[in-house]
């Protein structure tokens, strides 16, 4: 090892040589402005390994535990948080990381990282490497909505809920805001009172 | 070999069944907005079925298993049962897209002049939602076995298991066996022309 904060490791191991299959951990100190992906390259062409998490069945554990928790969430400040999270994700198609590493880039709160964790089967499952795929992602979180104490609620695909709405804040305590939107009217429907 | 019908039991008993069910609950979730699926179970392998495999020899005589604790795959075993042909590939793709495939088989009779058991069987890895951190890592199977089959690949199979397998039964023979092949035919038929009014429904 050349240096001490700027190198890539892996670590392997099973109890049979014969009948087993070798489960191994890697770090990748080695990426420039992030200590959140590891190199795909390193993992799939160098060690001839793969993460043990399909892309779909990581991004849908992530995408779950994220609706699950702004649904069940009565902190407004949580769900506000997941909210911004799920549009902020959008761009992460093709990166790999853990739940805990996405928590962590994006710089979510104690709470709402508890709220996370607490939707997840297992605890441990916030550390396993997957690589985001947005295509499933959409599938679990396709929408994200907001409902005023009007009763009026806004709604539109999570990635693009801050483009076409925009959000001003109209009062000095920061509680009462106006939103505004552009569009054709497509249809328009009466449902039933919750 | 009690040390390993004991083993096994213990297995079995503390850590398969759960796994079995929460592996069932997790692939039917997986499954929930796909259409055309008629059941999806997993079960655990009995002891005596799995100390029946494990005494397994080769053709030489010498034992098909070194360390059948970790060799044997189908500890536990799910089924994804689809009503049509057409419908194994969709499911396929599903089944690829969230479980980690060790290995993929088609199985078909080795001629197209004789018939038999039918299906498309994969070795997956068990996905870590289904695994109870209470539970010893050294009793857990780090594979399953999951056959996705049609209704009628699936009846075949399940009758021909029945009738062929039980020791206490003299084996068939002769025409008993061509009477069985007979019967793999006609489920073979059953699902082509299945699929070809599906797939002309579809159209």
């Amino acid at each position: 090892m050349k240096s001490a904060t700027s190198y890539k490791a892996a670590h392997y191991e099973d109890t049979s040589f014969e009948a087993g299959f070798w489960k191994g951990r890697a770090i990748d100190k080695q990426i420039g402005g992030s200590e959140v992906r590891l190199s795909n390259y390193w993992i799939s062409e160098f060690l001839k390994s793969d993460f043990r998490t399909t892309s779909a069945l990581g991004t849908r554990r992530l995408g779950v535990a994220l609706r699950e928790a702004a649904r069940k969430s009565s902190d407004l400040s949580v769900k506000s948080e997941i909210a911004a999270v799920v549009t902020l994700a959008s761009g992460l198609n093709g990166e790999s990381f853990s739940i805990d590493q996405f928590q962590d880039r994006f710089g979510l709160s104690d709470a709402a990282k508890n709220a996370i964790r607490n939707e997840l089967t297992d605890p441990r499952l916030s550390s396993e490497q997957f690589e985001f795929n947005l295509e499933e992602f959409k599938l679990q979180v396709p929408y994200r909505s907001v409902e005023l104490d009007t009763g009026v609620v806004l709604s539109a695909h999570s990635g693009e809920f801050e483009e076409v709405f925009s959000r001003e804040v109209i009062d000095d305590a920061g509680q009462i805001v106006r939103f505004s939107t552009e569009g054709k009217v497509i249809t328009e429907k009466l449902g039933k009172a919750k | 070999m009690i040390g390993l019908e004991k083993k096994y039991s213990e297995k079995f008993d503390w850590v398969l069944q759960s796994l079995a069910s929460n592996l069932e609950s997790h692939t039917q979730g997986l499954f929930a907005n796909e259409p055309r699926i008629d059941r999806i179970s997993a079960r655990a392998k009995s002891v005596e079925r799995f100390i029946g495999k494990a005494n397994t020899r080769n053709s030489d005589g010498s034992p098909k298993y070194s360390d059948p604790l970790r060799q044997i795959q189908d500890q536990i075993g799910a089924r994804i049962i689809t009503f049509y042909r057409s419908d194994i590939d969709r499911v396929s793709n599903v089944v690829e897209r969230y479980f980690k495939p060790i290995e993929t088989q088609e199985i078909v009779p080795d001629s197209e002049w004789k018939f038999g058991y039918f299906g498309k069987h994969y070795i997956l890895f068990i996905p870590s939602d289904v695994i109870d951190p209470n539970w010893e890592k050294e009793l857990i199977p780090e594979f399953f076995e999951l056959q996705v089959k049609t209704l009628f690949e699936h009846a075949w199979s399940e009758a021909n298991h029945d009738l062929s397998y039980k020791p206490e039964i003299a084996p068939l023979e002769g025409d008993e066996l061509r009477q069985l092949a007979f019967t793999s035919a006609q489920a073979w038929g059953a699902d082509n022309i299945f699929d070809k009014l599906f797939r002309k429904n579809q159209n």
